[in-house]
């Protein structure tokens, strides 16, 4: 995956933190009759709120090695584990 | 670190967690706003009364939509009034639902079109769940009093269900339709959708006009209770969950109202639930944060006198009767409705009889 990417929010998942959860509620699917509600861990909530259309993924990732304190390359793998997870469920898209 | 958007299991599990862990919380993860008093139809036991005068207007709504997200608000119940009657309520939907809250929507049907039909099906709801008055036009429409109402819900429930969405029908049984009751069932069934119904209808919530004449006798809601296994079944899993909580008599209210729920008024007043509604707080006048930290948590931690009946009594645990009810039907929440009373006692002498107990 490139790092100079940057991606957006594609408007069909709206991120939600209720209590200690966070998760991501599809705008345009019945959310009861979904195969599966998506829960975010510490980590994707993080990456989700970076993802803005305006940074790239290398500056995301600097981000969560400077939130995280971890290696670059294993900031890097979760980065686009993440992004990769988020493509498929369609609540991200890559920016123009 | 592990990053893991991960499918974390159904819907139900994943409600069922969330219910738990903000159990202690105070988190107002679910609650209903009428959007408006108004209404097309003019049923006879309607319990809310036409106040179209202090409706909020879509800013206040769009502003108290913002806080009850901000607050933690997950599940959302728009209802009325007729919230479709607002010439607003699409564009209140589209916000509400792009806000991510999982919405139901009662509704009577009546007024859905082709293009709102439409919305649904793009941006689904959790479900629409649709009144139905009686089998057949006569029936109908002598609950609502409007000539044509029968026809025009019947369309508006087709025009869902041949989208997709998910529809629920449920219907208050009363003396002009309780004769339908299993002609209504029939057309749910037919149509693969869920139908429930409720037989304990209650007075207007201000306390105008008595509605108890259209209600049926304790006697007739226990007869249709003893033949529907369905109803058995889910007045034991009642009585189950009623006998696990952990009740304390020592105060009024024992449900879930203003500990994970609320409701909210037309004229934007906050209340406890749907029902109890003699103390408010204005949501014109204060935010939602406010209200929810600080009026609400007095209403319910109210205390029951000592002399509160319903405290004593060996049938709570079987018994709908609540200070919701006692505030709309004897003006007094410590006082039970003797409707309800008679009601428990009659049903589990029925139970008793048929040994439905078992288990329990």
């Amino acid at each position: 995956m490139e790092l100079g990417k940057k991606y957006e929010q594609s408007g069909d998942m709206v991120w939600r933190k209720i209590g200690d959860e966070t998760i991501l509620v599809p705008v345009n699917q019945e959310f009861s009759n979904i195969n599966s509600v998506f829960t975010l861990n510490e980590t994707a909530a993080f990456i989700w709120s970076l993802i803005d259309g305006e940074k790239t993924l290398a500056e995301i990732r600097d981000a969560l090695v400077s939130e995280y304190e971890v290696e670059p390359d294993k900031a890097e793998q979760d980065l686009v584990m993440c992004i990769s997870q988020f493509e498929e469920m369609q609540g991200i898209r890559e920016a123009s | 670190m592990d990053c893991a958007p991960i499918p974390s299991g159904s819907y139900s599990d994943f409600s069922k967690r969330l219910h738990r862990n903000i159990a202690e919380k105070h988190i107002p993860i679910g609650g209903g706003i009428d959007l408006t008093s108004r209404c097309n139809l003019k049923c006879v036991h309607c319990y809310i009364k036409d106040k179209p005068k202090n409706e909020l207007s879509y800013d206040e709504v769009i502003r108290i939509l913002d806080e009850l997200a901000e607050a933690g608000c997950l599940w959302l119940l728009i209802t009325g009034g007729e919230p479709l009657s607002r010439k607003d309520f699409k564009d209140i939907y589209i916000y509400a639902k792009k806000k991510g809250f999982i919405i139901t929507l009662f509704t009577n049907a009546t007024l859905i079109t082709e293009e709102l039909a439409d919305t649904f099906a793009e941006l689904p709801p959790m479900a629409v769940e649709v009144s139905l008055y009686g089998a057949t036009p006569e029936t109908y429409e002598k609950v609502t009093r409007i000539k044509g109402s029968h026809e025009r819900c019947l369309q508006g429930i087709e025009m869902l269900l041949q989208r997709g969405t998910s529809v629920r029908l449920k219907s208050m049984i009363l003396t002009l339709n309780y004769h339908e009751l299993e002609d209504m069932m029939k057309y749910a069934t037919d149509r693969g959708v869920e139908f429930r119904y409720d037989a304990n209808i209650h007075g207007r919530l201000d306390h105008t006009g008595n509605t108890s004449g259209y209600r049926l006798s304790p006697e007739q809601i226990v007869a249709l209770d003893m033949v529907d296994k369905r109803r058995i079944k889910a007045l034991r899993e009642f009585v189950e969950y009623s006998l696990k909580q952990n009740m304390d008599h020592e105060y009024l209210f024992h449900c879930g109202a203003g500990l994970d729920s609320f409701h909210i008024g037309s004229d934007g007043k906050l209340y406890l639930c749907i029902m109890v509604r003699e103390r408010s707080y204005d949501l014109r006048q204060g935010s939602f944060a406010a209200g929810w930290n600080e009026f609400i948590p007095g209403v319910r931690n109210e205390k029951a006198d000592k002399d509160y009946t319903c405290s004593k009594c060996g049938l709570f645990f079987l018994c709908g009767q609540c200070p919701g009810w006692g505030e709309v039907e004897q003006g007094d929440r410590m006082k039970p409705s003797e409707f309800l009373c008679k009601l428990a006692h009659l049903r589990a002498a029925a139970f008793e009889k048929e040994e439905l107990w078992t288990g329990c």
